[in-house]
């Protein structure tokens, strides 16, 4: 096997444990499993789109003040009316909120594809050990860390951080000491806002266009990344969404080619096979409820 | 003007009345007992004085104030903590992040760094396992914690639900202990129990619900014939 096919997995498993973490950390707070959350990446992609030409960091800054924008007004308008609802009636929200998200960002860029100019001072290659490692991965790489470290840091040491691991655990007792649920569910909108729209520059970086319908694929890999990582554990997310990456880029690589087009179905047959000796997920949280 | 009052209180879940017509109060410095079987209401009337559930009618004072029909959080900064049943403690938090998150409604956090050191000295298991987390404490360390968080937001009135259930009695007896400590510098206290003798023999005064309502009131103040007539009473009227 060449292991050059190692580095890409590894690449592809690190934006895939962001994308798991930004949907996991909502549902861990409120239990819901936002569908909707592939279309803040959608957003992101066509805020690169609008900010391409700007300095490096204001296209970050800037995509980043953008999807958390819209992050929040989802929570705001869409998600805080149904609170209280059944898991069911948030499911269902949140589809119908993705559904409009693409047709609004349809009439807004139209059907067509959107064209993105190349970032080429990603593709720029190193090679250590006869490996050959892209910018684009190195950064990937370096940015789920930092992600990951920062995450940590925030959810520890912070006390909205502490809060908000509080809520995740016994939302009704969080209410008993006192902890305000809106500024802690805002509070999960603005990191999982924040991690879509990282998520769509590493993302986006290595395309050349975004689409009303970009961000598709991207919440059902994140969604099934969860689900075996164990709901309702951040561990268990950024390693379920890290799995998905990596054996999805094996298959690929491996598989012969008459049998690669069906990467896929192999793929959720490992997934199904997962949740059969473990339903719980890699890392099974206590008391979760899909 | 007692601290807590509450009055024809009754509490509903769908059409099943849980509790019918509640008259209770619990004054100034005062230990009052809440006693009765499994299933009487206990536990609702608590959720109802903390804000959990919302009874149908009735009124709840808080020093005067209608509490009835308020937010958990906003009851909790008027000064009324609870340590519910089963504790939940937050098992996933450390020792020490139970008790920052138990500050939540005082606004100085340097003031809530000092009540948790103080805590911490106050229960020593609880600095000795500061960075532990939580789920890891025994029951009666967890109820220590359970207690410890409710103290942290420095309330007027402490409202506790069957902190004895499940314990040892050894450590029951921990818990009494402190509950009496607790009285004497002067906490207000609401106890609910089943364990009647115990309670009857620690509180200032007991009230006995039945099915939906008080049926008995009467001042205790460690009066160990009347504990004892009282458990066999109800003892009795258990088994009836
Ligand atoms: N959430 C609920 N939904 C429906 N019925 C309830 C609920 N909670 C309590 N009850 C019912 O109300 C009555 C009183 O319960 P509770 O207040 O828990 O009593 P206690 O604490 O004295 O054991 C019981 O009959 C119980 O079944
Ligand atoms: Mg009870």
């Amino acid at each position: 096997m060449n292991p050059q096919y190692i580095v890409d997995a590894i690449g592809t498993g690190a934006l895939y444990s962001l994308m798991t973490l930004g949907l996991a950390l909502v549902f861990s707070v409120m239990g819901l499993m936002n569908f909707a959350y592939g279309q803040l990446v959608m957003i992101g992609g066509f805020s690169i789109i609008l900010l391409r030409s700007q300095p490096w960091w204001l296209l970050i800054l800037g995509t980043i003040l953008v999807v958390v924008f819209f992050s929040l007004l989802m929570e705001r308008l869409a998600f805080r009316p149904v609170r209280n609802a059944t898991a069911m009636t948030m499911l269902v929200t949140s589809f119908a909120l993705a559904q409009f998200l693409q047709q609004l960002a349809r009439v807004a860029f139209g059907a067509n594809p959107k064209p993105l100019e190349q970032f080429s001072e990603l593709s720029v290659q190193y090679e250590f050990a006869g490996l050959i490692v892209s910018r684009q991965i190195i950064l990937t790489l370096v940015t789920t860390i930092l992600v990951l470290i920062g995450l940590a840091l925030l959810l520890r040491k912070t006390n909205i951080g502490i809060q908000l691991r509080a809520s995740t655990e016994d939302v009704g007792m969080a209410a008993l000491v006192g902890i305000k649920s809106n500024r802690v569910i805002a509070a999960a909108f603005v990191i999982s806002g924040t991690i879509a729209a990282i998520v769509a520059i590493l993302f986006f970086a290595t395309r050349t266009n975004v689409s009303w319908s970009s961000g598709d694929s991207i919440v059902l890999i994140a969604f099934v990344g969860a689900v075996i990582g164990g709901l309702g554990s951040m561990v268990g997310a950024a390693l379920g969404g890290f799995l998905m990456g990596f054996v999805y880029t094996m298959l690929n690589a491996l598989l012969p080619m008459e049998l690669r087009v069906f990467a896929d179905a192999f793929l959720y047959t490992l997934v199904i096979m997962v949740l059969l000796i473990r339903p719980g997920g890699l890392i099974a949280a206590k008391g979760v409820r899909v | 003007m007692s601290l807590l009052e509450l009055s024809g209180v009754r509490i509903c879940y769908g059409n099943a009345v849980a509790v019918k017509a509640l008259d209770l109060h619990v004054d100034e410095g005062e230990f009052v007992a809440l006693i009765g079987h499994n299933g009487v209401g206990k536990s609702s009337t608590v959720k109802a004085i903390a804000g959990v559930v919302k009874p149908t009618s009735g009124s709840i004072k808080f020093e005067g104030n209608d509490i009835l029909g308020q937010q958990p959080g906003a009851i909790l900064r008027r000064g009324i903590a609870v340590v519910p049943e089963g504790r939940r403690i937050f098992t996933r938090l450390t020792v020490g992040e139970n008790l920052t998150v138990g500050g939540t409604v005082r606004s100085d956090r340097v003031e809530v760094k000092k009540s948790s050191a103080e805590m911490m000295a106050r229960f020593p298991v609880l600095g000795k396992y500061a960075d532990r987390m939580a789920g890891l404490l025994s029951g009666g360390e967890q109820q220590q914690l359970a207690i410890a968080r409710a103290l942290m937001s420095k309330p007027r009135l402490l409202l506790l639900d069957e902190p004895s259930l499940g314990l040892a009695p050894q450590i029951v007896e921990q818990v009494f202990d402190l509950l009496e400590e607790l009285r004497k510098q002067g906490s207000s206290i609401l106890l609910v129990e089943q364990n009647a003798a115990q309670a009857i023999r620690a509180a200032d005064r007991y009230y006995l619900m039945r099915t939906g309502g008080v049926i008995e009131s009467e001042a205790a103040g460690g009066d160990q014939a009347k504990a004892d007539q009282v458990e066999s009473a109800y003892l009795h009227f258990g088994k009836a």
